[in-house]
């Protein structure tokens, strides 16, 4: 566990990629954002994060394929996927494939960041 | 119309009655007291999320009707509802607070299913070791999942029969059931997620 963690968003929104950026840059946090689910995963195998934020809802290459691909790789990351809807076939797919949290937006920021640092927190337990 | 709020969670110890201090026990041998807090935490914020949107959500003016998953059906809800918030099940305690202003509570499940699935689970956890208990819940697995989707059909079946036009259901169940797949087509579901802590649950059930 390095002393920085690193942290991955991947979303079709850079304006939501730009928010978590910004707002868990300032929580101390190596933060790096991908625009939809290919360029997700080209900087999941070029540098694995600790956590990474994964959307479902993606054009070409949404959440769920991604989460099948990553599976298929020996990750050591938490992976937290997230859904605009309250979708809870997509809520027991991601289940199924391995995710590790699943959150609903609109977030509060408040509770994005409790859920960042519990998660870093468990991270650094574990290592 | 009829609408259903489908509330998906993920249960806490506090919500499983008498089988939760053995399962507390198992996972704390198996996972140390650190870890189990950790989950304790996780599984309260998800309710804590769960409370606040309900809370933001519009449905004052109509009537509210409770459905809880494991809540059977026995003229008792209400006093099952307040010993189970009393053992500190977030779940229950929002439930009684939804009473509390002014939403009716609805016996949910099957006596008869209920006791079925208790009896499972007591076969698993009489195991004493784990290796054991691995094979007995693989063993009963296929007619566990059998008899959920009979709850799932006798839930879906007992909101049609009680949830009245122009009201609005709140259904709280735990993420293996499948209800919505078996509800009336004039239902409107919508679906309420706050976070659903999967890494917990998949603690939970390696044991």
């Amino acid at each position: 566990m390095p002393m920085t963690s690193k942290i991955l968003v991947v979303d079709d929104e850079p304006e939501l990629c730009n928010l978590f950026s910004k707002i868990m840059t300032e929580m101390g946090y190596e933060v790096s954002t991908a625009v939809g689910g290919w360029q997700g995963l080209a900087k999941i195998r070029e540098n694995p994060p600790d956590i990474l934020f994964l959307d479902i809802k993606m054009p070409q290459m949404d959440g769920l394929e991604c989460l099948r691909r990553i599976k298929k790789i020996k990750r050591k990351f938490v992976v937290v996927v997230m859904t605009g809807y309250g979708d809870i076939e997509s809520a027991r797919e991601a289940m199924r494939l391995g995710a590790d949290e699943f959150i609903s937006k609109p977030f509060d920021l408040d509770d994005l960041k409790r859920l960042v640092n519990e998660l870093v927190g468990e991270l650094v337990n574990d290592a | 119309m009829r609408q259903l709020i489908y509330v998906p969670v993920i249960h806490s110890e506090a919500d499983m009655g008498t089988v939760a201090e053995p399962h507390k026990k198992e996972f704390t041998d198996q996972f140390g007291v650190c870890v189990w807090n950790e989950h304790i935490k996780a599984v309260d914020e998800m309710w804590e999320g769960i409370r606040k949107r309900l809370c933001k959500l519009d449905i004052g003016r109509s009537k509210v009707r409770i459905y809880q998953d494991g809540l059977p059906l026995c003229g008792r809800e209400m006093d099952i509802v307040r010993d189970v918030a009393a053992q500190g099940s977030q779940n229950h305690r929002l439930v009684l607070s939804l009473v509390g202003r002014g939403a009716l509570l609805e016996g949910t499940e099957d006596v008869q299913l209920l006791l079925e699935e208790y009896r499972y689970i007591q076969a698993i956890t009489s195991e004493l070791e784990p290796t054991e208990k691995r094979e007995k819940a693989k063993a009963l697995s296929s007619k566990r999942k059998l008899l959920l989707r009979r709850r799932d059909r006798f839930i879906a079946r007992r909101i049609d029969e009680t949830l009245k036009e122009g009201e609005t259901g709140i259904l709280f169940a735990g993420m293996a059931h499948r209800i919505d797949k078996y509800l009336a087509n004039d239902i409107q579901v919508s679906y309420l997620i706050f976070r659903l802590p999967f890494s917990k649950l998949r603690q939970k059930e390696s044991l």
